[in-house]
């Protein structure tokens, strides 16, 4: 995980990444921390996430929709739950982009939707326009 | 052909390579990376993608074994659970390997979960062909993973100078032609002219045809040997529209060109050609499988290198190919169109021969399919027979036809090639191979329809072609209020021996000078004429002003008389195509002083 350093922490968003394959999480980190300026939790589970969530105080969700203990739309609705979440913004990744059901999308705040294989150059752009948070260039 | 490979030998040391994730630029990707620094970062990337493959392989393991208990005498209760298992190994595969760079294990793994998942709801036993493929596709996902090397991931290698391949390959079919002068001269990168080599006359002529000849003497002065500089000189400026290497002056030129015409490379997309005295079939070959376009014989004529120019950007700027699938298992239906769709080609699966014969006798028009897939399965016979119906009938005559049968056994093979099929592939399909297949029949479907409304291979509409399209572009010109000018074109000069060349040359130059929405064709009295949607009197005129002098130039001792009609001319009393091709005719004549 890449923690923010105190003093970035009011200046960056906070993303939660939650990904059970090891190797795209570790991806999703770095590409968003260290390219994208998130500062950034990632968890390997539904229920991790759901245990660490509420510290972090995230300002989006980037949620695998095909997870071993929850789907990415049951999750994010149960994420929103909890106190101080429930404006948070969820986008999800998906291979399949087309199985996820429109009338499931606004009820759990999914805002936007990734299709595998993802463009790591351009996902930080995609999250921001996503969530309206502006670019490091203010624009 | 070639398996494609993530681990297969760097193409390009100067760009990327295809695929979803490009190289990441920290420069362009954002503030942090700027904070952190970039060697910092992309050793963090790097460290990210080393731990892959070992993840990558321990999935296609799993996958594997899983899929070994997938056989046809499998209880259908313990189906249920080796599919839904295996699903999620593939599609985390095929998630992982395009985001992770390496763009052709997430390919195969794609392939075999549509082919998995779309068995899953079926209830009959699994027959022996859907095991085979099965197998046949996870042993190519295997050894894809098995072959991952993590610096060729495509996020790791450097990207170009930011230019986008595909508006490099926009520009292939631009620029401006003899008559065209508004619009900057298409350019030629001649690599290899020695200053005695009888090139210049190449470039004096090819400057007729809206060409500028760029020569570059050493390959050197094009890309460092060194991967990890810049490329040098004349491939950091903006891309040619084509490139020329002289083989028998650069003998690494293949390789060097190769590299800069690469995805990603800074001249990504622009076709090449080489030229030798005499270029034997390995020459030919090697160049084949480096990505040339062809290997001219020298001396090389402008005329041959504007022809091939011309091929090249027709067969680029052709639109995704249209292929009709027929197979009796819908999940291995669904797996073809998969694979097809990801090459490009627009794929759809016919529910019964019925549909297959439909939708071949549309395509005997441009437009239309260009490839029927016909699966033959052992316990489903009709592909055979239908593939005969189809090449007897003369509606249906057009489409490549690929047969794919049970067993590559000698019989049923000899058997359907006299029946007129194209191609036969057995049973387990090898997706690059049938691919491969599909796309080279549609294509020679293609060539055939378009020759079938044109002079030879050129680009002259015989007349009924071109009424025909005149007839609909002046409906809709007059229905939307556009205008639409109309020229005829015709030689004097020309001695009757010399007239079927002068014409040829003519429609050539005319093909240059042209934007890509108008058309050639033959015109009444054998003229030669022009129709140019959406382009008004004075433009049509502007397009055409160089004609006459190319014509000068080019064709020593001949003419060349213009006629315009246009539906920006007073109204005439007929608004018809034939009416407004016979203005432009009479114009011709009244303008040579001919009856």
């Amino acid at each position: 995980m890449t923690q923010p350093p105190p003093q970035e922490a009011t200046v960056r968003p906070r993303v939660l990444v939650v990904e059970d394959d090891t190797a795209v999480r570790g991806l999703l980190e770095v590409v968003l921390a260290e390219f994208g300026g998130f500062a950034v939790l990632a968890c390997g589970s539904g229920t991790e996430a759901l245990a660490r969530a509420g510290g972090f105080a995230p300002d989006l969700f980037l949620l695998d929709m095909q997870l071993p203990d929850a789907t990415g739309t049951d999750l994010s609705r149960r994420l929103r739950a909890l106190p101080g979440l429930s404006g948070c913004p969820t986008v999800l990744l998906t291979g399949r982009p087309d199985s996820v059901e429109p009338c499931r999308q606004s009820d759990a705040g999914i805002v936007g939707i990734l299709a595998k294989p993802f463009n790591p150059l351009h996902l930080a752009e995609t999250l921001r326009a996503f969530c309206r948070i502006p670019s490091d260039d203010g624009e | 052909m070639s398996d494609e490979s993530d681990a297969s030998p760097p193409r390009d040391p100067i760009g990327t390579g295809p695929g979803p994730g490009p190289a990441i630029d920290p420069r362009a990707a954002g503030a942090a990376g700027r904070s952190t620094g970039d060697d910092h970062a992309l050793g963090l990337l790097r460290a990210s993608i080393g731990r892959y493959p070992d993840e990558a392989k321990a999935q296609s393991r799993a996958l594997t074994e899983t899929l070994s208990a997938l056989t046809p005498e499998i209880p259908a209760d313990v189906r249920g659970a080796v599919l839904d298992r295996a699903v999620g190994l593939a599609h985390k595969l095929a998630g992982s390997g395009g985001s992770m760079g390496f763009p052709a294990v997430g390919r195969a793994a794609a392939a075999l979960e549509i082919l998995l998942e779309r068995l899953q709801g079926r209830e009959a036993p699994l027959s022996v062909e859907v095991c085979a493929q099965v197998d046949r596709l996870a042993a190519r996902l295997d050894g894809r993973v098995e072959a991952i090397a993590v610096e060729r991931s495509t996020l790791l290698i450097r990207p170009p100078s930011g230019r986008d391949p595909a508006a490099d390959r926009s520009g292939v079919g631009g620029g401006g032609g003899a008559g065209d002068p508004g619009r900057a001269p298409r350019t030629l990168v001649l690599i290899g002219a020695l200053p005695d080599d009888p090139w210049s006359a190449l470039s004096d002529r090819l400057r007729w045809y809206g060409w500028r000849v760029e020569t570059v003497a050493d390959a050197d002065d094009l890309a460092a040997a060194d991967p990890d500089t810049e490329p040098a000189g004349r491939a950091q400026a903006e891309p040619p529209a084509l490139v020329l290497v002289d083989l028998d002056t650069v003998p690494d030129g293949l390789a060097i060109v190769a590299r800069l015409t690469a995805d990603g490379g800074p001249w990504a997309g622009v076709p090449w050609y080489g030229a030798e005295a005499q270029p034997s079939a390995r020459v030919r070959a090697r160049a084949a499988a480096a990505g040339c376009a062809g290997v001219l014989t020298k001396p090389v004529g402008a005329e041959a290198l504007v022809d091939h120019h011309d091929a090249v950007c027709a067969a680029a700027a052709e639109e995704s190919p249209r292929v009709v699938i027929l197979d009796p298992d819908p999940a291995i239906a669904a797996m073809l169109r998969h694979v097809l769709e990801a090459a490009g080609a627009l794929a759809s699966v016919a529910n019964g021969p019925d549909a297959v014969l439909r939708d071949a006798a549309d395509g005997a028009t441009e437009g239309g399919v260009d490839a029927v897939v016909l699966v033959e399965r052992a316990e489903a016979q009709g592909a055979v027979d239908l593939a005969m119906a189809l090449r007897q009938d003369p509606a249906c005559d057009v489409p490549g036809l690929v047969l794919v049968i049970p067993t590559p056994e000698l019989d049923p093979v000899a058997g359907v090639l006299a029946q007129g099929g194209d191609v036969l592939l057995a049973s387990p399909l090898e997706p690059d191979l049938f691919t491969a297949t599909v796309l080279g029949q549609a294509a020679r479907a293609r060539g055939r329809r378009r020759r079938a409304c044109r002079e030879g291979a050129g680009p002259v509409l015989v007349r009924q072609a071109l009424m025909s399209r005149l007839a609909r572009l002046l409906g809709r010109a007059m229905a939307l209020d556009l205008s639409l000018t109309v020229a005829a074109l015709t030689l004097r000069g020309s001695d009757p021996d010399a007239a079927p060349a002068d014409d040829t040359a003519l429609a050539r130059l005319l093909r240059v000078t042209l934007r890509s929405g108008d058309l050639i064709g033959r015109g009444p009295d054998d003229t030669l004429a022009v129709v140019m949607p959406a382009t008004t009197r004075a433009e049509a005129e502007a397009r055409l002003s160089r004609l006459p002098e190319a014509v000068a130039h080019l064709m020593p001792g001949r003419t060349v008389a213009i006629g315009l009609a246009s539906t920006t001319d007073e109204t005439p009393s007929d608004p018809t195509a034939a009416a407004v091709l016979g203005a432009a005719v009479r114009a011709v004549l009244v303008e040579t002083g001919d009856p």
